[in-house]
């Protein structure tokens, strides 16, 4: 390859035509330096990734093109670490380099050496990342916008049983009110005990309605993800409540058996609560059909890693929809998208863990929810 | 006479008993003494009509359940306010088994779907009232109820 590499090189400076037009049409920045790194020959690439406007090619130098590297009889690294160490050659390297418009870019690059009859010459060959960067950068966030949506998605199928949710306490509140401004017009025999009374039950309402709009705003806000340590019980348990909302008036019970040990988990808990929010509000819908309406969560630390599993005693999945259930677009739902589970399976393997589906022996569908033990998890913290 | 064309949800109801509850007035004895059932599956919602309707001078008896109701074989009362949103059998349901004979209903829900509103306005055999209501108007709402069963 090396060999390569100087052939094309000393074909371009002994003027072959074709040598010449290849490196100058090439899409990828190709310049020949002395070893004192002043540039004797540069491709339109290179002039459009590193020059300023008007800037003459014989006035560019490597060091400021590429600060990670200075030419000292060649290529060596700047910086403390390995300073003054010879760049290996002929090989790629990530390096941050300085466009002509100012700005770092991301590149790739490989430094080659060629002998002149005259003088020794080195090839340098960049590989602009800036785009693919910026395309890596699109993704990411694509992906956080649709899990986003899909939270969304869920708390707009969940609206009316929140309003309804939202509107008891506040009605309550409200009756307390009126109970109380009839009581104010009145002689207080016990000293206005009946007053505070009246009071402190209207507050405790106020904070019932508080309560359901905080885990909702908990639940909708968009921040950027982020990895930290949670008590895996806490965030499981949050979530199916705020799934169940409503409910208890479909007559569902919710039942609950956490690991004692308190396990903790290192995950990003709005996520993660969207997949155990879209599980149980699953279960809720399957539950229509049945007359015994029972949704079993449970949490489990196994040696092979953290479960959390959410049942229910609905009818089951058939085979035809098992098999395809994380795909997009699979529903059993007239109104739904299809797009929750496969969303939270995107979410569990984000989190180095799975999102698992089976029918159980005595009736109804199992989920199961798997997570890395924390000492084999990342977080954001310790990675950044 | 009540002119027919006027909602059944009566939401426009200007009344002399609401204003006279505000006022601290009690409404006149016949009425006020009079029993109306609440039938409503929140613990807090129940507590607070009981805390309203008695502090307005009416007697009030309360149910969690449509089926608790039911089970009472308790005298008829003068008027019933019944949530639609039930464990079991919910609020429409519960009119129904009642059958024709039963006292005035006011029916109350928090339901934000349009057509289970509508449900509940055709099925209501006084008022529909939405939560969060204005209590003044449920206490003129019962009021007028009362009266017109008495």
């Amino acid at each position: 390859m090396m060999d390569d590499q100087a052939t094309a090189i000393a074909g371009a400076l002994t003027g072959s035509a074709l040598t010449r037009t290849i490196l100058q049409a090439a899409p990828h920045a190709i310049m020949m330096v002395d070893a004192a790194g002043r540039v004797k020959a540069i491709n339109e690439s290179a002039l459009s990734l590193f020059a300023h406007a008007g800037e003459a090619p014989e006035d560019l130098r490597v060091e400021s093109m590429l600060p990670e590297v200075r030419f000292v009889g060649g290529p060596v690294w700047t910086g403390e670490d390995g300073a003054g160490a010879p760049v290996p050659l002929g090989v790629r390297h990530r390096l941050t380099g300085l466009r002509g418009d100012g700005r770092q870019a991301p590149l790739i690059a490989v430094f080659g050496e060629a002998q002149d009859e005259t003088e020794r010459l080195f090839s340098v060959f960049v590989i602009d990342l800036t785009d693919r960067a910026a395309l890596d950068q699109e993704v990411q966030s694509l992906r956080e916008e649709l899990i986003h949506a899909g939270r969304v998605g869920e708390m707009a199928e969940m609206a009316s049983a929140i309003a309804h949710e939202v509107a008891q306490p506040m009605s309550a509140a409200k009756n307390y009110l009126f109970a109380l401004k009839l009581a104010m017009a009145r002689p207080q025999p016990d000293g206005g005990r009946k007053l505070e009374e009246l009071v402190s039950k209207v507050d405790a309402e106020i904070d019932r309605a508080s309560g359901i709009l905080g885990r909702l705003r908990n639940f909708m806000r968009k921040a950027p993800p982020t990895r930290s340590t949670h008590d895996l019980n806490e965030i499981v348990h949050e979530a199916a409540v705020l799934a169940s909302t409503g409910a208890a008036r479909l007559g569902i019970r919710l039942a609950f058996d956490l690991a004692p040990a308190r396990p903790k988990a290192i995950v990003d808990k709005v996520q993660v609560q969207q997949v155990m929010v879209n599980l149980v509000r699953n279960a809720i819908d399957a539950l229509e059909t049945s007359n015994d309406r029972l949704i079993r969560v449970r949490t489990r630390d196994e040696p092979t890693g953290l479960v959390v599993e959410v049942a229910d005693t609905g009818p089951g999945l058939p085979d035809s929809v098992l098999a395809r259930l994380f795909e997009p677009f699979t529903t059993t739902k007239k109104d739904g998208m299809g797009l929750g589970l496969s969303i939270s399976r995107r979410i569990m393997e984000g989190h180095g863990g799975a999102l698992e589906a089976e029918n159980q022996p005595g009736g109804g569908a199992l989920f199961r929810m798997r997570l890395p033990h924390p000492d084999r998890t990342q977080t954001d913290e310790a990675s950044a | 006479m009540k002119d027919i064309s006027s909602p059944p949800q009566w939401e426009n109801a200007a009344d002399g008993a609401m204003l006279s509850a505000v006022k601290g007035r009690p409404v006149p004895d016949a009425i006020a003494s009079a029993m109306v059932s609440v039938v409503e599956d929140d613990a807090s919602l129940r507590d607070s009509l009981c805390v309203m309707l008695e502090a307005t001078g009416f007697s009030v008896r309360a149910y969690a359940s449509a089926e608790a109701f039911l089970a009472d074989g308790a005298p008829r009362p003068a008027c019933m306010i019944v949530d639609v949103e039930l464990p079991g059998l919910d609020g429409i349901a519960l009119l129904d088994r009642i059958g024709l004979d039963r006292p005035p209903a006011i029916l109350i829900s928090g339901a934000a779907r349009e057509d289970l509103i509508d449900r509940a306005r055709r099925y209501a055999s006084f008022a529909f009232l939405r939560k969060p209501f204005d209590p003044a108007r449920l206490v003129s709402t019962v009021t007028e109820a009362v009266n017109q069963a008495a």
